[in-house]
């Protein structure tokens, strides 16, 4: 049994098993960004083989030091602490992820502007956490892209953290131990419908949504909002308001009996008496929330890499190869054979 | 600028052909380097112009991009070449540089135009950063791989560890490259790590130099074997870049 133990050991701290499993884990992910971005990389084959090859990285950067130290050499010698870090770092990154992938939270809220949500409901938090929208705007440029999308939020329970925050692309914010990220927005549209005695439709609803006129087969669907209208493209590239509209469909018994672009305020009769006035748009902001445990550890993965390659770069002499006889030769490639 | 961009293939062009002329001849290689420089010069200048016109560096679109690696590797080798003088592989780095600039000026016309604003998500001081290193990185690799082609394909070829040395630096270029990247994707888009394709074909390209970094330790693995997995890691540089741009949808849209 000892013996056994010892050879499985003997392949996992060997740098010939971690060449095969970082040229197998290069194959599979070729093939996994063709066959199956999403879920490949979620399998358990490919999870073992990132195992393995920490185990593997783990075994091999604690032999040198320690292999070192009972030689009684110096280990901190810069040449071999840039090397030795950039290891060490790679490991602390694989831990990091590892961490992650199985105590790390993730969901996705979307909250319109004046709504509250109650995210401790969504996922874990560290204290309560009800964020209200007051604000999602965009800034545009010159040429009516956009040049930045904020939210700002107000924190609605006491706390000694701030009670607002301003969320923004590459402007993360830390709450109640999770992490918000500006992901996307949309726009629910403004519909106001007369559609005779006590019958009335004042709300905002989601584009695509859809809804039966009363006592009759006539639907009507609200496509979508189009900030810049262009006649020739309604899918305009420019998310600025400058020719807003929106696009709907009117359909009978499942039939469709045509499609339009209206702007805001005006009427619009789609049956005998029957009439819908677009009001206007509520933006909404998605939030990507995110509890990630194994971040500090990868965090210092990334710091030791980035300090070990600067380490090596700086201290690591050019390689020279010397020139051998024969005898020596023969003699290296035996001891190589053994390491 | 599409002037000083066609003067810039032309002298690269040009100088490939008087290395790969000198090779038979064995003559010296004052001529090609001279037009090796000049072309350098030249595309320094379009880089410049870049940066007029757009109001920034040039690092935000592929062509943008090609330009800088285009630069780095044609400086690289000369620089190289003033305390390593490298004969004959002029001629394959030279080559690189021109088909590379070739299809940026005759196959991205279109990217040439453009240089509106920034994407909110590419409005982070991330981007020089991850943008530069990988570029020095691909610039150190086309390099190598120019070097480790001159040594497969002639006999007065250059020293051993020239190649060693060069794929060292560029491999931590590219590490350093994928970190910063990394530390702008958890600020971005809430992932350090997303298996992009982008994201995904970077760490094969680091994995395969790192193999070679690697195996370059052991006796047998040097010399041909070295310089073909060289030339392959290279050929995954192209992949990475032209190959995951316009196959792969991913989050690296906008090189």
């Amino acid at each position: 049994m000892n013996r056994t133990i010892r050879i499985i050991y003997g392949y996992i701290d060997s740098m010939k098993t971690g060449l095969f499993l970082l040229g197998l884990i290069g194959i599979m992910s070729a093939i996994g960004s063709v066959v199956s971005p999403d879920s490949f990389y979620n399998t358990a084959l490919f999870k073992l083989l990132l195992v393995l090859l920490l185990l593997n990285l783990t075994c091999c950067t604690s032999r040198q030091i320690i292999g070192k130290a009972g030689r009684g050499k110096k280990i901190l010698s810069l040449s071999k602490t840039g090397t030795l870090l950039i290891h060490f770092g790679i490991i602390l990154v694989l831990v990091g992820g590892t961490i992650n992938v199985y105590y790390g939270k993730n969901a996705e809220v979307t909250i319109a502007e004046g709504e509250t949500v109650d995210i401790a409901s969504i996922m874990p938090t560290s204290e309560p956490l009800r964020l209200h929208l007051e604000q999602f705007s965009i800034e545009y440029n010159a040429d009516g892209s956009p040049s930045q999308y904020t939210a700002l939020l107000n924190r609605e329970e006491p706390t000694n953290e701030a009670s607002s925050y301003t969320i923004s692309v590459n402007h993360p914010q830390k709450m109640a131990g999770i992490k918000a990220y500006q992901e996307g927005f949309g726009y629910l549209i403004g519909i106001h419908g007369n559609f005779g005695a006590n019958t009335l439709i004042d709300d905002f609803i989601e584009p695509g949504s859809a809804f039966y006129l009363p006592e009759s087969d006539r639907q009507v669907r609200i496509n979508e909002y189009v900030p810049n209208f262009d006649p020739d493209n309604t899918r305009s590239g420019s998310l600025r308001p400058d020719n807003p509209k929106v696009i709907f469909s009117i359909y009978e018994k499942g039939k469709l009996l045509g499609r339009g672009a209206t702007p805001f305020e005006q009427q619009l009769e789609i049956a005998d008496g029957k009439y819908i006035t677009f009001t206007g748009v509520k933006p909404f902001t998605i939030l990507r929330l995110k509890s990630d445990p194994g971040m500090p550890v990868a965090a210092s993965g990334g710091f030791m890499l980035i300090l070990g390659v600067c380490t090596a770069l700086i201290y690591k002499p050019l390689r020279k190869i010397p020139q051998r006889s024969g005898k020596e030769k023969k003699s290296s490639e035996a001891a190589l054979r053994l390491s | 600028m599409k002037i000083v961009l066609y003067a810039t293939l032309s002298l690269y062009i040009l100088s490939s052909i008087v290395y790969f002329l000198g090779l038979r001849k064995r003559n010296p290689e004052k001529t090609s380097l001279t037009l090796a420089w000049l072309g350098l010069l030249f595309n320094l200048l379009v880089l410049a112009m870049r940066t007029r016109v757009s109001g920034r560096l040039p690092l935000t679109n592929g062509y943008d991009f090609l330009l800088c690696f285009i630069f780095i590797t044609v400086l690289m080798y000369l620089l190289y070449g003033i305390k390593y003088p490298v004969k004959n592989a002029g001629c394959p780095v030279m080559l690189i540089a021109s088909l590379l600039l070739l299809t940026v000026s005759f196959f991205m016309p279109d990217q040439s135009a453009s240089s509106g604003p920034l994407a909110p998500a590419l409005k982070s001081p991330w981007l020089t950063v991850h943008v530069l290193t990988a570029a020095i990185a691909y610039g150190g690799f086309a390099l190598a791989a120019g070097l480790a082609l001159a040594k497969l394909t002639t006999s007065n070829v250059a020293k051993d560890d020239s190649v060693y040395n060069i794929v060292a630096f560029s491999f931590a270029s590219l590490s350093l490259s994928i970190v910063f990247g990394a530390i702008w994707a958890e600020q971005a888009w809430g992932a350090y790590w997303s298996w992009d394709p982008k994201e995904t074909w970077a760490l094969i390209t680091w994995i395969i130099y790192a193999a070679y970094l690697h195996l370059h330790r052991q006796q047998e693995w040097r010399g041909k074997p070295a310089n073909l997995m060289v030339i392959a890691g290279f050929i995954i540089v192209l992949f990475t870049f032209f190959g995951v741009s316009y196959l792969f949808s991913g989050m690296h849209s906008y090189s």
